[in-house]
């Protein structure tokens, strides 16, 4: 732009804004906003930009390993719960051919009380028995009393003072 | 390995190869858009320094996000969107600096931006260049961003009404009444200049 035409645009709009017309002051600022001196970007512009992508991007070597752990663990899950499984398996089993293996009479007495299902009926259980010993030492006792009250001592026979 | 010219490809079309890690086409739709990047964000938040991390920001976001990209919309719209939102957040946690910063543009004087000018016009040009610049961004710093952001998206980077509201994601009706405004604000700053300069 030459400083004459510089000189066209300042003095339009100067006449613009003392002129009512906001038709000519809108021109002269459209010129104004668009004859505004663009900034240049450097040549570096784009290898810089690469650059912060190439950093904020997660490798290729970092995604292998990602997945390779993600992998790894995913196994791992999966063969702890098999040989959970496998293990109560087996446990199960064992239990059913120990059973077999006992006399008849044992079978149906004892095996009763180990297979007891969970830990919580057993306690429930254990506290039933404990309460079950409390009432029968109470039933003892009562019975011990109601003894002494029930039967009292026959008086001694006279004719052997 | 093929040599692929990606100048002869749309914008659309490099987004597509962006999005199979094409570094080249990237680069394409970088040299197509810089310039007008840098403009924008230069003119929206006063600062070189500052517009230049932004506009790199900006390309950053379009690789990292480009899946994101919706095909029925321009690729230029998105992009503006992208650098409009950058530009606003930045002056939103930098308030205080911008004000510092704008206070040291008005400090430094008119001819600060001479390096930044295309080196292939005379003093002379760059100099008119340098005055009218200065002076129009210094007009346009002093309005409220919501102002400045229509008028340099509708005046200086010449989007139509409703493309600076696809932009902004506002109603073209804001966009109407806010450049009128704006306008007219800009018209009265630029008034005072001109009738400073006639002394």
């Amino acid at each position: 732009m030459e400083k004459q035409t510089l000189d066209q645009i300042l003095q339009q709009s100067s006449i613009a804004n003392h002129s009512e017309n906001d038709f000519y002051s809108d021109v002269a600022l459209k010129i104004l906003l668009r004859t505004m001196a663009p900034v240049t970007v450097p040549a570096s512009f784009e290898a810089s930009v690469l650059n912060k992508v190439a950093l904020l991007e997660p490798t290729k070597l970092y995604k292998s390993f990602i997945a390779a752990t993600t992998f790894y663990s995913l196994i791992s899950v999966v063969l702890i719960s098999f040989s959970t499984l496998l293990n109560s398996e087996i446990a199960s089993f064992q239990f059913s051919n120990a059973k077999e293996m006992l006399p008849k009479e044992i079978q149906q007495q004892k095996l009763e009380i180990i297979t007891t299902p969970s830990l919580s009926n057993s306690n429930e259980q254990r506290s039933n028995s404990e309460e079950s010993v409390l009432t029968k030492k109470k039933n003892v006792k009562r019975k011990n009393t109601n003894k002494t009250t029930q039967t009292p001592i026959p008086p001694p026979p006279k004719g052997i003072e | 390995m093929k040599h692929i010219d990606y100048k002869n490809y749309s914008d659309k079309e490099l987004i597509t190869f962006i999005s199979n890690k094409e570094n080249a086409a990237f680069v394409e739709i970088m040299s197509r858009y810089k310039e007008r990047i840098i403009n924008f964000l230069y003119r929206y938040v006063g600062d070189y320094d500052d517009a230049y991390d932004l506009s790199q920001e900006v390309f950053v976001k379009v690789y990292l996000n480009v899946s994101q990209f919706n095909a029925e919309h321009k690729f230029a719209t998105w992009l503006f969107a992208i650098a409009a939102n950058l530009a606003r957040d930045f002056l939103k946690k930098n308030s205080k600096q911008t004000i510092t910063s704008l206070e040291n543009f008005e400090e430094a004087g008119d001819y600060n931006l001479t390096e930044l000018i295309d080196s292939a016009d005379s003093p002379e040009v760059k100099y008119d260049k340098n005055y009218v610049s200065l002076q129009v961004q210094k007009a346009l710093n002093s309005l409220q961003p919501h102002y400045r952001e229509v008028l340099i998206l509708k005046e200086i980077q010449q989007y139509t009404f409703d493309e600076v509201a696809e932009i902004l994601s506002i109603e073209v009706g804001t966009v109407k009444s806010r450049v009128f405004r704006g306008k007219a604000l800009l018209k009265e700053k630029l008034k005072n200049l001109i009738i400073d300069l006639d002394k």
